[in-house]
């Protein structure tokens, strides 16, 4: 096969290198665009290195320059949006994140991440599915920063870790936003009435198990995080005004293709855990109000409020009998 | 260079078609989701991003699904990573051949590039060395994609910012040997031959001689971010005037395909970008870049402020709706 662009003949002295298989050129390529410390300590790292399996080859022995770039400034332009692409994508699954904690930081934060969880998906919406772990991982050294700016303050200390808890709290809000908006749902699917239960002969309905719906998620949180995740995307959220720090608990599920917060009890929300682990009705039943502080009439009559309400939010698809 | 004049074709949402193909088509986006399903507009087809909808089980599926009932849609991936030395993901595949039955998908595309390797994905379209190791590579991972997917492949050229040492052949001849050994189709984006053209200093009307016109099902047209020293594919605004000229001559050369075009950053309302495509049908029935059908556009349609000077694409994620 003959060349017919002549900037690429032998004369020019580009003739290739039998020693560079397309592997080796593409490992090395990698190793040189995504290095922390650009592409100049990208063509020095091991790695490149070995991709190439040459000790001394350096950015112009692989890359020609143009007419108007150097190897090195060509390259970059591959380096630059690597990290610009991958961080605007966590920007964008994260806004309230990023609102919290600016750019800049959000940014440095990502920018660890990536260095630890590079994508390994064909999809970048899987892109952003450890952050929430990296950032709960990080835990003790972000206090352990916060903390060195408050020796002698308790309360200092006290703020610095309900911060952190509202950092993280808003990280496992908005990922589970992403895979509820995207997942299965089912606004296709009939889902279970309150009557369908009661149907059930009463000496088999502690048996039952009901079925979640594939977009139900539980969420505990340290934080009232999702009044600022929503106010975030409403364009309303202020960082002069922070969501308390408490107990709170979340059902976040999907109706008519939105994503919907509710916050519940947190008695519901136990019994929720349960009969979504699968344990039967009869059994999640007993569990929850053994533990419950309340007198029976009105713990029976606050579950038939559940039941009723889970019922409209489509909590359930339906059950099964043993 | 002669950069965007910011020209505009004052309102027109008659039916209108190329003599070939599907005729001219937008890139769906979602930020346009209300407004097509309101409207219904008068566009000749869609073009998808293939991975924004492939695993979806939410409202951008539930769109696409009606979308598709009543235009053609053509399928666009940026994660097939044909040029890869890893292994072809075959679930990826499946999911892709899914998606194209479900949405009776036109023709299914892909660049002539790779994404990553030793299972990275960097989510770019990287370059890979003309030369004919590549070639037989490439090849034959053709070849095995087509036998999956049951249909051609149809690749399109990727803006790039490097040339290889190792390149022993010009981008145009390898897409050409490249159709001649697999049967692939061409996917012709006229804005990355432009784009490219600069960065690596040769004739684009050269590149466009070059390419079997009979294997091109499909153009390209996008705006792109001139730095000075380079171009960069950002897809975030007109058409510049040179690219369209490039359109012209490839239409002049005898090629005849569907067009398209990709607005993908800073995106406007949908109307501007569906006037932008009909652009076209402007440039191939006159012989001079200005007509007097153009206008200055409107200035509430100049260029939004960058989010980052120039982020090539592909940069596309799509943000939950939640309430």
């Amino acid at each position: 096969m003959a060349s017919s662009d002549p900037s690429l003949s032998a004369e020019n002295g580009l003739t290739r290198n039998s020693h560079r298989n397309l592997h080796g050129i593409q490992r090395w390529m990698q190793a040189v665009i995504v290095d922390p410390d650009g592409v100049r300590s990208g063509a020095a790292s091991g790695e490149a290195r070995n991709a190439i399996q040459s000790e001394s080859v350096s950015i112009e022995d692989m890359i020609l320059p143009s007419k108007a770039l150097s190897s090195q400034r060509r390259l970059e332009v591959y380096a630059n949006a690597y990290y610009a692409r991958l961080l605007e994508c966590l920007r964008d699954e994260y806004p309230a994140l990023t609102s919290l904690l600016g750019e800049e930081t959000f940014n440095a934060f990502a920018f660890e991440y990536l260095q630890t969880h590079p994508s390994r998906s064909y999809t970048l919406a899987d892109l952003g599915q450890a952050f929430p772990a990296f950032l709960e991982s990080n835990r003790a050294a972000a206090c352990a920063d916060d903390n060195a700016s408050h020796i002698g303050s308790e309360e200092g200390a006290s703020t610095d870790q309900s911060w952190v808890d509202l950092m993280i709290d808003l990280a496992r809000v908005e990922r589970t936003y992403s895979e509820v908006f995207s997942g299965p749902g089912i606004e296709q699917t009939a889902t279970l009435q309150a009557d369908e239960i009661a149907s059930v002969p009463a000496e088999e309905v502690g048996d039952i198990r009901l079925q979640v719906a594939p977009c139900v998620r539980l969420l505990k949180l340290n934080s009232r995080a999702h009044e600022f995740a929503i106010a975030t995307r409403k364009g309303t959220a202020s960082t002069d005004q922070l969501p308390e720090s408490v107990p709170t608990y979340l059902v976040i599920t999907r109706l008519n293709y939105v994503v919907r917060t509710i916050v519940v009890e947190q008695e519901e929300f136990q019994l929720l855990q349960l009969l979504i682990n699968g344990d039967t009705l009869g059994d999640s039943i007993t569990q929850v109000a053994e533990e419950s502080s309340l007198e029976e009439p009105e713990w029976l009559a606050r579950m038939a409020g559940w039941f009723q309400k889970w019922a409209t939010d489509r909590i359930f698809t339906g059950f099964q009998k043993d | 260079m002669s950069e965007s004049k910011g020209l505009w074709i004052q309102g027109s949402h008659a039916k209108s078609t190329l003599p070939d193909g599907l005729g001219l088509g937008v890139g769906l986006r979602t930020v346009h989701f209300a407004h097509i399903l309101n409207h219904w507009p008068a566009v000749d087809w869609f073009e998808i991003i293939s991975e924004n909808f492939m695993d979806c089980g939410g409202r951008p599926r539930h769109v696409l699904d009606q979308i598709a009932e009543r235009y053609p849609i053509v399928m666009h991936g940026v994660s097939m990573s044909i040029g890869s030395t890893d292994p072809l993901n075959l679930d990826y595949l499946q999911k892709l051949k899914r998606l194209a039955t479900e949405t009776k998908a036109r023709w299914v595309s892909d660049h002539v590039c790779w994404t990553g390797v030793a299972s990275k994905n960097t989510h770019d379209l990287l370059p890979v060395p003309y030369n004919e190791e590549t070639l037989l590579h490439l090849a034959n991972r053709i070849c095995i994609v087509q036998d999956i997917l049951e249909r051609p492949l149809v690749l399109e050229n990727p803006s790039t910012y490097v040339t290889f040492r190792d390149s022993t052949m010009s981008e145009w001849d390898f897409i050409i040997y490249l159709t001649k050994e697999t049967g692939c189709q061409l996917l012709l984006d006229v804005n990355n031959v432009y784009v490219s053209s600069v960065n690596h200093d040769f004739d684009a009307r050269q590149y466009l001689d070059s390419i079997p016109a009979d294997r091109v099902v499909q153009f390209h047209l996008a705006g792109h971010t001139n730095m000075g020293t380079h171009c960069i594919d950002t897809h975030d605004g007109y058409v510049v005037d040179p690219v369209w000229e490039l359109f012209r001559y490839a239409h002049e050369r005898g090629i005849r395909a569907s067009t398209l075009l990709e607005w993908d950053a800073s995106i406007p309302e949908f109307d501007v970008v569906h006037a932008e495509v009909l652009k076209a049908k402007s440039w191939l029935q006159t012989t001079h870049a200005l007509d007097e059908q153009y206008v200055a556009s409107p200035p509430s349609m100049e260029k939004a402020p960058s989010r980052f000077a120039g982020i090539p694409q592909p940069a596309l994620y799509a943000t939950a709706e939640v309430e």
